[in-house]
């Protein structure tokens, strides 16, 4: 039985954004090997698996290189992408094992020894920056490991940028975190050699994307703004930059350089590539509330500088995220769990007789006082936190609910709206629009929340608009609900999210994420998706269901 | 939901979704709150596009065409103009040379008292140097005629088109499909685009009626331009209303080489003798005032096309 017509639709299938498409080719290829009796061609198994991590699907490459190795194959290529999954899903000591094992196999100076060594300085480095100046077990040598993972590589081969720029960012790292790396060359001298090496790439047009990023930090490790700025432009404009290229050089600078936002021009780097990778196709942002609040702080200057035309345009674009990542709320339970997320709306918005109260918007599946919805958090005992305006809002962090004012079912529109008892001050509402985007253009929506109601920081994505059931072709399935359909790059985000277009304001409530979701509009099929109500369903019901009684609800 | 079809000028440009993807995004610049991205907002959009009838191959350099450079912006018009036209190859050379005098000897702008021009007096001149508007002007004078004399015209070997025709085709069929969108329904032009988009509404038979018309740079004030919109056009009644059910709203910078001749549009485009396009002086700003993004980024424009698309 020959395979390699399974293996060619796993490498189709990794081009696509739908993670169960994936794992259903490599169970297929993985089944068919086994059934033939049949240990994959060395290249054949490297391409798949290459594939998979070019497009990060981090997930199944973990589960269908454990799956080869266990079908006989022992190409070292199968054991590095092994341990790079368990690099990105957090699996840093088991990771370390296989690196170590491979580094001991592989030839020195060969490009598999090469590789496994980044990985390992990778994996380390990790493991030191997480320890947050813990010096427990293993982080307290884990930056001195991480250099010397490095440095094997660059001291046999200077040509190596990126071992070579790693191990200057972590010997700054270690002289401004006063740990003692003893026997190793000038940092000067390293920034000089490797700035030489990229001027020749640069003169003889070979540098890549990952290269760009190596230059922009060489300039911070110098000192130099200007050239910081100038690469980042080059970077974030080549042809082969992605969101995993950019959240790769955020992390470095966040979290090896320490750079932050709010801290003039050079801190205002953070802000662009945080805009650059919003902005990017699948690109999520996981922000601190501190993070989003200094990014909104961001000096406008940087991104002239960096962004060029689009620039000043970024920079109001970037500025409105925060500033309504600031009204997106998270939903706890009496015993401090996050359970959803909510987000601050003008009530008049919803529905004119609300005038200029403030109301938090959430799913009905997250905070309900009907009898139907058991289980569900009550109103009386939900509280509210806007997580990112310690500054700004004046009441209490966490606010207490009066009632809800107007529910529907999860099975309908899955939504409430509820009342404070003291609505947050100087917090802007997030503005609503009535209007959808247009489906047959390239049209992004994006959804802020907390997600898995549990973890303090905000979750920016970048969704591919799919569907909608609004006008002017939408045929809504139930009378008066019209759903939306947007593909995240990762799992579903949290129940009780703002869905905003591309211009900031909502245009639905997320409440639904499914690997199998029947398609809208009559479609045959299904795809893997996130679903939001559109705020003009949620308009109009409120107003059906409130006429007559809506300036008594409003008084109340 | 609405729909924009929007119009390109003269020179060359770059590919069609790319000039439409520059048109969308210089809409949606700016702040929070001016800005208007009609994708997100609902409304769809696409571009008569015609650069292609006159000019060999796409302007492949994109960026330059988006560019705030003021001196990159000015480039990216005057410096592809393919062939300048000679009177002698004129199909009316009187006509062409009455033109080619009033855009290239006078300059109304300089002429301007300076209580007149921008805000309070407050706008800042900057005489363009003759040379580039002397090159800008001979494309311009070349794509008008080749349009209103119907010239037929080989722009790449294999490739020849009556031009008004062709270009009046695809006028039409942009304006039906937009139609079919939604409404309501704006055509957007600019410069020369500005006179396709008239001729074909006021000129063409077949061209489906939209609900608002937006001249942006507009010639269409030049009396050698009107001239050459008979039978059809007349001072008294020029205003296309079978075609254009609503306003007819004419943005215009007094400094821009192109609607400097003659900005003001009301008193030549009557209805029934009334004046009734609304004409709106919106300074842009700089050396180069003709281009789209600029006007583009005006508030007055703006607000005009907000409402006019009932946003």
């Amino acid at each position: 039985m020959n395979c390699s017509a399974e293996a060619t639709k796993v490498l189709m299938a990794a081009t696509s954004l739908e993670e169960n498409q994936v794992e259903s080719a490599c169970s297929a290829w993985i089944e068919c090997l086994r059934d033939g009796n049949e240990v994959p061609e060395p290249e054949i198994a490297r391409k798949v698996l290459d594939g998979l991590r070019k497009h990060r699907h981090m997930g199944p490459l973990k589960r269908l290189a454990d799956n080869l190795l266990r079908l006989g194959s022992r190409g070292d290529v199968v054991y590095r992408h092994y341990s790079q999954a368990m690099i990105e899903s957090g699996e840093l000591i088991a990771a370390v094992a296989i690196l170590q094992g491979l580094v001991r196999r592989a030839t020195p100076g060969a490009s598999e020894w090469n590789e496994a060594q980044g990985l390992l300085g990778r994996a380390y480095k990790q493991i030191y920056i997480d320890a947050c100046g813990s010096k427990l077990g293993m982080a307290e040598d884990a930056l001195e490991a991480a250099i010397v993972a490095y440095r094997q590589v660059f001291d046999r081969d200077p040509t190596q940028i990126w071992h070579g720029v790693n191990l200057v960012a972590l010997l700054a790292r270690a002289e401004r975190d006063g740990v003692r790396i003893a026997g190793f060359p000038r940092k000067d001298d390293l920034i000089e050699g490797l700035s030489r090496e990229i001027e020749q790439h640069w003169l003889a047009g070979t540098l890549e994307a990952w290269d760009y990023a190596s230059a922009a930090e060489l300039s911070l490790a110098g000192g130099d703004l200007d050239g910081v700025q100038r690469w980042l432009k080059e970077y974030l404009s080549a042809a082969d930059v992605d969101a995993f290229k950019i959240a790769g050089t955020l992390r470095q600078f966040t979290e090896v350089w320490r750079l932050r936002a709010d801290e003039g021009e050079a801190g205002a780097v953070i802000a662009v590539l945080r805009a650059a990778l919003l902005r990017n196709r699948s690109g999520t942002l996981s922000l601190t509330p501190q993070q989003v609040q200094r990014t909104a702080e961001a000096d406008m200057v940087c991104f002239e500088k960096i962004l060029g035309n689009t620039g000043v345009q970024t920079y109001w674009w970037m500025r409105t995220a925060m500033n309504r990542a600031r009204s997106v709320a998270l939903i706890r339970q009496p015993d401090g769990r996050g359970v959803g997320t909510g987000f601050l709306v003008r009530g008049r918005d919803l529905y004119e007789p609300f005038g200029d109260e403030l109301f938090l918007l959430t799913n009905a599946h997250v905070v309900s006082d009907t009898a139907e919805q058991r289980g569900v958090l009550r109103s009386d005992k939900a509280s509210v936190a806007f997580e990112a305006t310690a500054d700004v809002d004046r009441t209490a962090r966490r606010h207490r609910l009066r009632e809800i004012v107007w529910n529907s079912p999860p099975e309908l529109l899955d939504a409430s709206l509820l009342r404070f008892v003291e609505p947050p001050i100087g917090l802007e509402p997030c503005p609503v629009s009535e209007l959808l985007p247009v489906t047959e253009e390239d049209q992004r929506v994006y959804v802020i929340g907390h997600p898995l109601g549990g973890e303090l920081s905000f979750s920016l994505q970048d969704n591919q608009l799919l569907d909608h059931e609004g006008p002017t072709s939408g045929k809504p399935t139930i009378a008066g609900r019209v759903l939306l359909h947007y593909r995240a790059p990762t799992e579903p985000g949290s129940s009780g999210s703002p869905v905003f277009s591309a211009d900031w304001d909502v245009i639905g409530l997320h409440h639904a994420g499914a690997d199998f979701m029947p398609k809208l509009n009559g479609k045959q099929g299904t795809y893997a998706a996130n679903e939001g109500i559109s705020i003009r369903s949620i308009r109009e019901a409120i107003a059906r269901s409130l006429i007559g009684e809506g300036t008594e609800s409003a008084e109340r | 939901m609405a729909h924009v079809t929007m119009i390109h000028g003269i020179g060359q440009k770059p590919e069609e979704a790319a000039l439409l993807g520059i048109w969308r995004r210089a809409l949606a610049g700016g702040p929070q709150g001016t800005r208007i991205d009609l994708g997100a907002k609902g409304v769809s959009s696409s571009m008569v596009y015609w650069a292609d009838v006159l000019y060999p191959a796409p302007d492949p350099n994109v960026a330059a065409h988006e560019s705030t450079d003021e001196l990159e912006a000015l480039k990216s018009d005057v410096d592809h103009i393919g062939q300048t036209i000679t009177v002698d190859e004129a199909a009316d050379p009187e006509w062409l040379a009455r033109l080619a005098g009033r855009l290239l000897l006078q300059d109304p702008a300089l002429d301007e008292r300076e209580d007149l021009v921008g805000y309070a007096g407050m706008e800042e001149r900057f005489p363009l140097p003759w040379t580039l508007k002397q090159r800008f002007l001979a494309a311009f004078l070349r794509d008008v005629h080749h349009y209103l004399f119907n010239v037929s015209w080989t722009p790449r070997p294999g490739t020849t088109y009556q031009v008004q025709n062709e270009i009046r085709r695809r006028f039409v069929e942009k304006v039906a499909a937009g139609a079919e969108k939604g409404r309501p329904h704006v055509v957007v032009s600019h410069s020369m685009g500005t006179v396709i988009a008239y001729d074909c509404l006021m000129r063409v038979p077949d061209c489906p009626a939209v609900d608002a018309l937006v001249t942006l740079g507009s010639p269409l004030g030049i009396d050698e331009v009107q001239d050459k919109l008979t039978p059809g056009w007349t001072r008294l009644d020029g205003f296309p209303s079978h075609k254009v059910g609503g306003e007819w709203v004419n943005i215009y910078d007094r400094l821009d080489v192109v609607a400097a001749l003659d900005p003001v549009l009301a008193n030549d485009f009557r209805r029934g003798g009334l004046e009734v396009v609304r004409d709106i002086h919106e300074p842009n700003n700089g050396l180069w005032r003709h281009n789209l993004r600029k006007y583009f980024e005006g508030q007055l424009f703006r607000t005009e096309l907000r409402r006019l698309l009932k946003l």
